[in-house]
């Protein structure tokens, strides 16, 4: 069955999502539509869930960006949006175009990152509902810090920003873990809930068990070349969006069992050279990656894949999470990308590193020519390749084949 | 001293201080510069005029700030190293620009100046356990005498700046109340205050007063619209003239006395007071009778972009005329900004 829910108008869905008796139906037809694997249904599942909370009547809506910490929202019975992932999913489903075109109403320039540019258009069409919170991380980007505040002021939402430090100290953690617990006591008054702190527990340690999933797909990709990389970039919605929640959990424990079960099969992708991948991809439908793959040349680990943080203490959640915060490693500085990109050359035996550029993304692409540089001073094939995450019109496919098909003839 | 005077004037000195070893070069206007002061340094504010870029575009992309860009460029093309410098997070650029210098070379000492956006006391707190490391790393150790007399001078200094300013009888030409606020920001604060301004010929004669709004813009933008008719009379950009209000001193803790100050101060657009921010600017503009606001939309300026569709939907509710002027600091457009300005002055008529 052919089915383009960009053609849907958002006051329809908006009107099918406010009745919660079809639910069940919807979830039933997608299944039909998609056909989705064992993970699939999870993410499924999630994010009917998640529209089902958000445009439910009465509910709050909760909007955060992907650094903040989703386990002291789940805690507290919300289900929080994250207009980041919401607008690399609607460049899956080719809403983005007309997002990206309403956004130029308000915006007045295509000169920063389209994620942010896209969600303020998903928000002004009514995809994603209006707020009555937003919170942001100063962190990886100041795009959410710029495009929440912009949202709050023009469609509604109490604005908060969590400042992240910039080094592990004692007093850094204590500023930032109060900063954390202080948002998660303002919710649960404004919220009206009670026993906050013991959800929480149930939320960190759901978060823990994930982690730990998170660490055996890993270790299992080390071993053989099971799964190509490049559906991960799509599994971060889950990473980011999920973590503190049962989906969270599930969706890793299933993606464990299924690459555990390949590995003990034999199985392999019949891969010639295997790269790693630094940022994010293009979310829109492409057959870039088809052609990577008919090369033999296979994502075999990504950058936001490192699970760099440790086991969150159940004692001291917040100073955990703040913990976490300060030390992230994906979408990093110069230095730490250097550094876990080297890890990974080495754990994965990758033969050459891809980095893309998202137009417009100052903090991940400014220091990218001079990672470039050192990598290769290093002894490691590097290419970047210039694109859009949403934006289908600002990647140019045919140029980027004829580089990535040079850059292939490199690695041997 | 003649308007070409006091333009050759700052050139020479900032031909003087980039070879100076005592300087310490900033670009954002959140870096306290009396705590370089009282660490013996000489604070510089780095800007250039615009320029081309041949060689930056090898180690940056395309999309980064073109004011900072220009830096990496100029240091570049006359090869320079090892210098002084602070850099902050005010915005996505900056925070690359500071591994792009350290890269290549060109930093000496440096620090890395973390600006909260929340402004509790907590924030002040944090933003003036930053300052302390600074100090230390300058000085070796927080010299509180010293740096009381600092905040003094530089207070000084903005006072003088704002009278010269608001002397309603001088009337001056935007172009030389532009490069004496630069003045401020590129000399030793101890020259700046007996610097003796001769005011002859610096009478504005062009009655179309605006108010202009940016984050940054090269230097010879401002005597470039001067040409065509336009007078800037506020300068509401990151270095402009709201950053003259003082440092209220504590003596006692005068480190917080800089944090409250930095942190608090009307600011730039990275702050996330706009409501306050565009009821001063509505405030300014009527006071002083203007014709209109003028936008130098600097590409690539994440800060601006986001906050442009705001000061906008204000103006217009307000019915002020608007122009909005893009460029990438190269002004390699200046046939545009002449058809628009003009366009834009004649519709005032
Ligand atoms: S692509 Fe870059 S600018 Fe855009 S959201 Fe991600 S980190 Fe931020
Ligand atoms: S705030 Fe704007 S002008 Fe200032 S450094 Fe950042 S991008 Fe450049």
């Amino acid at each position: 069955m052919n089915f383009n829910i960009s053609k849907v108008k958002p006051v329809y869905l908006k009107k099918i999502f406010s009745k919660k008796f079809l639910y069940p139906l919807i979830y039933q037809v997608l299944l039909q539509i998609l056909r989705p694997d064992d993970i699939g249904k999870v993410s499924i599942k999630f994010s009917l869930d998640l529209i089902k909370k958000n445009f439910s009547k009465n509910s709050k809506v909760i909007m955060v960006n992907v650094f903040t910490p989703t386990e002291i929202f789940f805690a507290l019975n919300t289900f929080p949006i994250l207009p980041e992932v919401a607008s690399a999913v609607s460049a899956n489903f080719s809403i983005s175009d007309s997002a990206l075109f309403e956004s130029d109403d308000i915006l007045f320039s295509k000169d920063s990152c389209s994620v942010h540019r896209n969600l303020i258009g998903l928000i002004k069409m009514g995809f994603l509902p209006t707020p009555n919170y937003v919170f942001t991380t100063d962190k990886p980007c100041h795009s959410a810090v710029h495009s929440f505040y912009l949202i709050s002021k023009f469609y509604g939402g109490e604005y908060f920003v969590i400042d992240i430090p910039e080094e592990e100290t004692e007093e850094n953690l204590n500023y930032l873990s109060k900063k954390l617990e202080d948002t998660f006591i303002f919710l649960s008054k404004e919220l009206k809930i009670k026993n906050p702190y013991k959800n929480l527990l149930n939320a960190i340690n759901l978060s823990n068990e994930t982690r730990k999933y998170m660490i055996e797909i890993n270790e299992l990709r080390k071993k053989k070349v099971l799964i190509d990389g490049r559906k991960f970039l799509g599994y971060l919605g889950m990473t980011f969006s999920a973590l503190g929640s049962t989906y969270g959990r599930d969706f890793f424990k299933l993606l464990r069992d299924n690459l555990k079960k390949l590995y003990e099969q034999g199985f392999e992708l019949p891969v010639k050279k295997k790269l790693y991948w630094l940022h994010l991809g293009p979310y829109f439908k492409t057959d870039f990656f088809d052609y990577l793959y008919k090369k033999g040349a296979y994502i075999v680990f990504e950058e936001t894949s490192n699970v760099y943080w440790d086991e969150f203490d159940l004692k001291d959640p917040f100073k955990s999470i703040a913990k976490k915060l300060i030390n992230f490693k994906i979408f990093s500085n110069l230095e730490e990308r250097y550094k876990t990109t080297i890890k990974a050359i080495n754990d994965y035996k990758v033969d050459g590193v891809i980095i893309f550029n998202q137009w417009g993304c100052r903090q991940g692409a400014g220091s990218s020519y001079l990672l470039r540089k050192k990598l290769i001073d290093y002894g490691i094939p590097c290419i970047i390749i210039d694109g859009d995450l949403v934006d289908e019109s600002n990647f140019p496919k045919e140029q980027n084949k004829t580089r990535v098909e040079g850059f292939l003839e490199v690695i041997e | 001293m003649h308007n070409i005077d006091i333009k050759d004037l700052y050139e020479e000195i900032l031909t003087k201080k980039i070879k100076d070893e005592k300087s310490f070069f900033y670009f954002c206007s959140y870096v306290p510069v009396e705590i370089i002061h009282a660490s013996s340094y000489k604070p510089v504010r780095f800007i250039l005029d615009s320029m081309q870029f041949l060689h930056s575009d090898e180690v940056i992309p395309k999309y980064i700030c073109p004011y900072l860009k220009t830096a990496v460029e100029f240091f570049i093309k006359n090869n320079l190293k090892e210098k002084n410098i602070i850099f902050t997070d005010g915005c996505d650029s900056s925070r690359r620009i500071f591994e792009v210098f350290k890269e290549l070379n060109f930093t000496k000492k440096y620090f890395y100046l973390k600006i909260p956006f929340n402004e509790n006391p907590q924030d002040v707190l944090f933003f003036k356990s930053e300052l302390q490391k600074l100090f230390l790393l300058l000085n070796g150790k927080i010299d509180l005498e010293k740096l009381n007399e600092s905040i003094n001078l530089y207070n000084s200094g903005r006072k003088k700046l704002y009278q010269i300013f608001n002397n309603k009888s001088q009337n001056l030409k935007s172009s030389f109340k532009f490069y004496l606020n630069s003045l401020f920001q590129l000399m030793d604060i101890e020259d700046f205050i007996n610097l003796d301004i001769d005011f002859t010929n610096q009478k504005n004669e062009i009655q179309n007063k605006f108010y202009l709004f940016s984050t940054v813009y090269p230097l010879n933008f401002i005597e470039y619209i001067e040409s065509l008719g336009i007078n800037i009379e506020y300068d509401d950009s990151c270095f402009g003239e709201k950053n003259l209000s003082l440092i209220e001193l504590n003596k006692d803790d005068p480190l917080t006395s800089i944090s409250e100050y930095y942190l608090k101060r009307e600011g730039c657009v990275r702050k996330r007071e706009i409501d306050k921010k565009l009821e001063n600017l509505i405030q300014r503009y009527k006071n002083k009778n203007l014709k209109g606001v003028i936008i130098y939309n600097l590409k690539y300026c994440d800060p601006l972009i986001f906050f442009i569709p705001m000061i906008k939907e204000k103006l217009n509710e307000e019915k002020i005329p608007l122009l909005m002027i893009e460029d990438d600091f190269t002004m390699n457009i200046k046939g545009q900004i002449r058809t628009r300005i003009e366009a834009f002055l004649e519709m005032m008529i």
